[in-house]
């Protein structure tokens, strides 16, 4: 055998073919590959660590027992990021809360809006990231779904209509709702809250 | 849909690049005599912007290793599963040629020994049916729902002992593999 072909790392479909028969390292090394994008969804999605790991060594195991079901000419992040966004999905119906949805919350209406946002205001006190996650935790999984696939995977909408198993209107729709619903949530946020803890915004 | 939501669904269009760039100053000048809509506008364009440069969350966890582990404790539980299940399918589908065969050896050995078999076959037979019948009559007074309380109560009891036997004895099984270990370091 030559050397320079036995000491060649196997690539992602050698991995996937090998794991497709049973090759439990081929399959970790494709674990590794993509742990990170896969532990961001979840993290994205549950917005709790310890869930998010959960989440994505189920997300894991689930591909492993179902690989004879997916094509190697196909994206295996696109397939895995599918099982995770279900799965993820499921978890959060699984919480029993009440997404109660802000459109038909009369008080968000009647919030008195500032008559003019500060870009440059608390914009140093804040992680900007953290109160983005906490926003987002606030919608519910079937917004939230189509927002972290849009924003942190660049999937088009016809990707996000396919791994959702909808219309590619209902993403928009769904996404400007999502949208719609965090920009109430940063306004309330300014009207109920003293100084300290305002939101920054900035310059647009 | 009032002014403001339209103008919101026109930002909407336009931050999935469906409007020209130009649409942003006519909606930020439509919106401009409403305080509240210009600034769920100019909130809305700031979560715009704030998703779009959001970072990955990273993880120091490395899930090749405990995701190996938990396919192989997975697998090592389904084997013992279907283990326990077809010993007790053998179990089962040898019970009647066993009892032919000791039927005939004790036949051969000692002729009354079939004959008191048989009887007291014949008594356990009567007593259970005797236990069935009141079963039935205290089943046929009894409420559905307490019916339906007792098979679940009873179900999820088989059930729990048999998750329970096979979680016991698969973590050992799996602590005891060489395979494990090989694979962690």
């Amino acid at each position: 055998m030559n050397n320079a072909t036995a000491s060649s790392p196997p690539s992602e479909r050698e991995c996937l073919l090998s794991a497709q028969k049973g090759d439990q390292q081929a399959f970790a090394q494709i674990v590794q590959s993509y742990q990170r994008p896969v532990y961001n969804l979840c993290y994205r999605m549950l917005g709790n660590q310890q869930e998010a790991e959960d989440a994505t060594q189920e997300t894991f195991i689930r591909a492993y027992t179902n690989l004879d079901r997916f094509n190697p000419d196909r994206k295996f992040i696109n397939w895995v990021l599918t099982i995770a966004s279900n799965h993820c999905v499921d978890r959060l119906r699984k919480r029993r809360i009440n997404w109660s949805s802000l459109e038909d919350d009369p008080y968000v209406e009647k919030i008195p809006m500032p008559e003019s946002i500060d870009p440059h205001r608390n914009a140093e006190r804040r992680e900007t990231s953290d109160q983005m996650q906490q926003w987002l935790d606030q919608l519910s999984p079937d917004y939230r779904t189509p927002v972290v696939l849009l924003y942190w995977y660049g999937y088009s909408y016809e990707e996000i209509a396919e791994t959702m198993g909808i219309s590619v209107p209902a993403v928009k729709s769904r996404l400007h709702r999502a949208r719609k619903q965090m920009a109430k949530l940063i306004t309330q946020s300014q009207s109920s809250r003293p100084l300290a803890t305002e939101v920054p915004i900035p310059a647009l | 849909m009032n002014d403001c939501d339209a103008i919101l669904q026109r930002l909407s269009q336009y931050l999935d690049n469906q409007l020209p760039e130009t649409e942003l100053s006519a909606l930020r000048q439509e919106a401009a005599p409403r305080p509240e809509c210009l600034a769920m506008l100019d909130a809305m364009l700031w979560v715009h912007r704030s998703l779009e440069t959001a970072p990955m969350v990273e993880t120091s966890r490395d899930f090749s290793v405990s995701v190996t582990h938990e396919l192989i404790w997975r697998q090592r539980r389904d084997k013992i599963l279907l283990g326990g299940i077809l010993t007790l399918a053998v179990l089962i589908a040898l019970t009647p040629l066993l009892l032919v065969v000791w039927g005939g050896l004790a036949a051969a050995l000692e002729p009354g020994l079939i004959q008191n078999a048989l009887s007291w076959a014949v008594s356990l037979i009567s007593d259970a049916a005797t236990y069935a019948v009141a079963a039935l009559t205290l089943l046929r007074h009894m409420p559905q729902w307490a019916i339906v309380s007792i098979s679940t109560f009873l179900s999820l009891s088989f059930l729990l002992l048999a998750l329970t036997l096979v979680m016991q004895k698969a973590p050992e099984q799996l602590m005891a593999s060489p395979e494990i270990h090989r694979q962690t370091a």
